[in-house]
């Protein structure tokens, strides 16, 4: 075999790797996309509303565990199963900060936002994607720092990028099915 | 030298790297592969076969529902046999090999 006949075999090798990465990109876009919408409308509409918030969130871990649900009648891996375990542990912690809502006060929503960008940070390290990783500790950082620094346009922004997030998550979902 | 004569065939080579994405313990459901894979139904079988004589793949049957599936995933073999491959094709595209 010459150099250029492997090169075309290693092609292959990438093409399905890629293949492989596409089936579980299209899940992650579906999650990103509803809970860009739970942000949008949450932190748009309802901000201070904690009935809107439970149903939205209600809402949101419905739409996602029947999603995990639909993509494991075809896909079952340790992976799937960690990145369960993850997001079912941050909604038990979800559920925690919503209970002590009125003692945390105005500091509720970014300690809410940490643990987003904490969940973020361990499907980075259990997808080993190091970009999820990254992101998730660049949105606790940004959490921080508007937070701190910008209280006034806090829930603003972070509608805005529910948007952002929502409509990323719906291009990659279609990129992905192509 | 580890060149798999069985690997090399693109499409089994395609497949096995397709299943190694997803890891050591992942199971794919028949039609999926056949879908994502853009094969058709006999000629995924024919492939599968193979790979299972050889011990590179184990295929289950069961059941979601009342929904018969056909699961497919690695085996350790499988793994470190690609591995192994892959690695024998880089070696030759940076120009250590004959």
């Amino acid at each position: 075999m010459n150099r250029e006949q492997a090169r075309n075999l290693l092609h292959a090798a990438r093409e399905g790797e890629t293949l492989a990465s596409r089936a579980l990109d299209s899940f992650l876009a579906r999650l990103l996309a509803v809970w860009g919408a739970v942000y949008t409308l949450g932190y748009g509409l309802f901000p201070e509303s904690g009935k809107a918030w439970a149903a939205l969130v209600v809402a949101g871990f419905t739409l996602s565990f029947f999603f995990g649900a639909q993509e494991g009648q075809y896909l079952r891996s340790g992976v799937g199963r960690k990145l369960a375990l993850v997001w079912s542990a941050f909604g038990v912690d979800l559920f925690a900060l919503m209970l002590a809502g009125e003692r945390l006060g105005t500091g509720q929503p970014l300690a809410i936002n940490l643990l987003v960008a904490l969940a973020w940070m361990a499907s980075g390290v259990v997808l080993e994607r190091g970009g999820i990783l990254l992101a998730g500790a660049l949105y606790a950082l940004a959490n921080g720092l508007v937070f701190a620094l910008l209280p006034t346009p806090y829930f603003p922004l972070l509608a805005g990028a529910g948007l952002l997030a929502f409509l990323f998550g719906i291009f990659w979902g279609i990129r992905g099915l192509r | 030298m580890a060149f798999d004569e069985l690997i090399h065939q693109p499409t089994r080579l395609k497949l096995m790297a397709y299943l190694t994405r997803l890891g050591p313990d992942a199971r794919v459901e028949f039609k999926k592969l056949q879908r994502d894979l853009g094969l058709t139904e006999g000629n995924l079988s024919r492939h599968l076969t193979k790979l299972e004589e050889a011990g590179y793949l184990r295929v289950e049957k069961g059941f979601v529902g009342r929904r018969p599936r056909t699961w497919v995933g690695l085996t350790g073999k499988g793994w470190d046999a690609f591995l192994a491959h892959v690695q024998e094709l880089e070696r030759l595209v940076k120009g250590e090999g004959a």
